[in-house]
């Protein structure tokens, strides 16, 4: 009998928490069923379900059913297009309306509905079925499959669980703000509370207040699966909220200042994860106590030439860390800096090459380049672009940048500009740049 | 034309302070879109605003009474929306 590793703990008993309602066991397997029964035969889908139970019960369907889920980093048509090409077996299931030219659309509230089915969900996998494709923004432009099989997402569930020990709490609820489509989303507010028979709250809340209404709708212990910026707005405006146990933080660099704030303002402990889509979750640290990273139980650090890799019994590559980092031993880092290409907007990143590329590809664009400000505080920082481009308006090229472009990376603002400041080897030196951003940005800001 | 007009340039004003927009508040058209299409923000926008709201009309935004979509549709809306729930 081949290994099969359950998706869900075996004594789980609620799955998921809505305001007014809770969602058990029993329902979760009649849904499954019922689902499953429904699908069509494809080898993948992409699951866009908002409602966190809707994905979890969407995730369990296409396991049963061996469809590879395709995990995008962004919604915007003109990629969805893109993947449908290159995958072109596919259906997206989605629990509002949505269309996309030539891929058929599945509502998960009707295959739901319950009714006579004659399937039985395994609810348990072999550890080498791939769970999901994870895409990421290549400087080439082609986006990057990065493949995840069931192991991966086991283990890793493990390891956090076990590194915030989890079972030491018994079952308690997690809220997430993070979508449960993005790898660290899936990892924390997905798998996690699976594998140790936590339940999720349904909802993904978004301004502070609602993540207080919904960390009131689960039991304690309660964990807060969320990034710096909603850390930044809880901080600022206070709620009231039930007591947690931890805020768990990825995406983004969270300063020790904020973490101290937050810890002091909800009497909670405040932790980071490192990780990045290839690897998945891989190191943790409490930000108030320490500068070094963790990295999980069975993940080693080793140097590699100029960079470093991580190694994991789970992933048969290994896995270049494309952020500086300096390694005190194979299982702790510090970070020095990140990944000059790779922009990250408020959790959401894309290779600067590729951006660049789009941008100098655009009919009329004679030059054009962006440029990614210095992270500082937790405040979001926007690109700005500046182009050169004779017949075109700033709206033009807003317009144009708008079809391709997930909303986070459009420029702001855009400067039309004569030529860039390229030197004798056609390079853009980034002080060159900071000048134009000190003449054209900074200044503009502050106008008033 | 609305009565709300100078509550609508103050809320103007706030929106384009907050997320240093590149526009004069003057030039946000009342009806049009703040998302997307109009004025091209996005979700990390919303929160920032939330903050500043929260900041200058003492109380906070919640999704669930009304959704966030429909809060910011517009200027007119997200103005109406201030002054039904800012405390007298």
């Amino acid at each position: 009998m081949p290994r099969l590793d359950p998706i869900i703990a075996h004594n789980t008993r609620v799955v998921a928490y809505y305001a007014d309602r809770v969602v058990y066991r029993e329902d979760y397997v009649a849904h499954v069923a019922a689902v499953v029964s429904r699908l069509p035969d494809t080898a993948y889908v992409i699951n866009l379900c908002d409602d966190r139970y809707h994905f979890q019960v969407g995730l369990t369907a296409a396991m049963e059913k061996k469809h590879i889920n395709l995990l995008l980093p962004t919604r915007i048509p003109e990629f969805i297009n893109r993947i449908h090409r290159q995958y072109p077996d596919l259906y997206v299931l989605a629990d509002a309306p949505c269309a996309f030219a030539g891929i058929p659309v599945l509502q998960i509230q009707q295959l739901m509905v319950e009714g006579a089915t004659d399937v039985a969900p395994l609810l348990a996998y072999p550890p080498d079925q791939v769970l999901a494709i994870a895409f990421t923004s290549g400087s080439t432009g082609d986006p990057k499959p990065n493949v995840k099989t069931w192991e991966c997402l086991v283990e890793v569930a493990a390891m956090t669980g076990s590194r915030f020990q989890l079972p030491e709490y018994g079952q308690g609820g997690i809220v997430a703000t993070v979508p449960p489509q993005h790898m660290y989303g899936l990892e924390t507010s997905v798998m996690l509370p699976m594998q140790f028979g936590w339940g999720s709250y349904a909802g993904r809340p978004f301004f502070p207040q609602d993540v207080a209404d919904a960390l009131a709708a689960v039991p304690a212990p309660r964990v807060l699966i969320t990034t710096p910026v909603h850390i930044r707005a809880l901080t600022a405006e206070a709620p009231v909220l039930p007591k947690i146990e931890y805020i768990i933080s990825a995406t983004a660099p969270l300063s020790a200042q904020l973490a101290q704030q937050a810890e002091a303002a909800f009497d909670t402990r405040v932790y980071e994860i490192f990780g990045f889509t290839e690897v998945g979750s891989a190191a943790t640290r409490r930000t108030v106590d320490e500068q070094t990273w963790h990295l999980f139980d069975k993940i080693r650090l080793r140097r590699d030439g100029q960079s470093h890799v991580l190694d994991t019994p789970y992933i048969k590559n290994s896995l270049p860390v494309s952020d500086i980092i300096e390694a005190i031993d194979e299982q702790r880092f510090s970070l020095l800096g990140r990944d000059t290409d790779m922009v990250n907007i408020a959790g959401k990143r894309a290779s600067l090459g590729d951006l660049n590329a789009r941008l100098l590809a655009l009919p009329g664009v004679v030059d054009g380049v962006f440029f990614n400000p210095d992270d500082k505080d937790e405040k979001v920082r926007r690109l700005a672009a500046f182009v050169v481009a004779p017949q075109m308006t700033v709206d033009n090229i807003i317009d144009a940048l708008r079809d391709m472009l997930d909303p986070a990376f459009m420029p702001r603002p855009v400067v039309l500009l004569d030529k860039l400041p390229r030197n004798a080897t056609g390079k853009l030196p980034r002080s060159a740049l900071l000048e134009l951003v000190e003449r054209y940005v900074v200044t503009k800001g502050k106008k008033s | 034309m609305s009565e709300n007009v100078p509550f609508e340039a103050e809320v103007a004003q706030l929106i384009v302070d907050t997320l240093n927009l590149d526009v004069e508040s003057g030039d946000i058209e009342p009806e049009a879109p703040l998302f997307g299409d109009g004025l091209g923000l996005d979700s990390i926008d919303a929160l920032e605003l939330a903050m500043a709201i929260s900041k200058k009309y003492g109380f906070q935004l919640r999704s669930d009474d009304s959704n966030n979509a429909q809060i910011f549709s517009s200027l007119r809306a997200l103005s109406t929306h201030i002054q039904n729930n800012r405390p007298a």
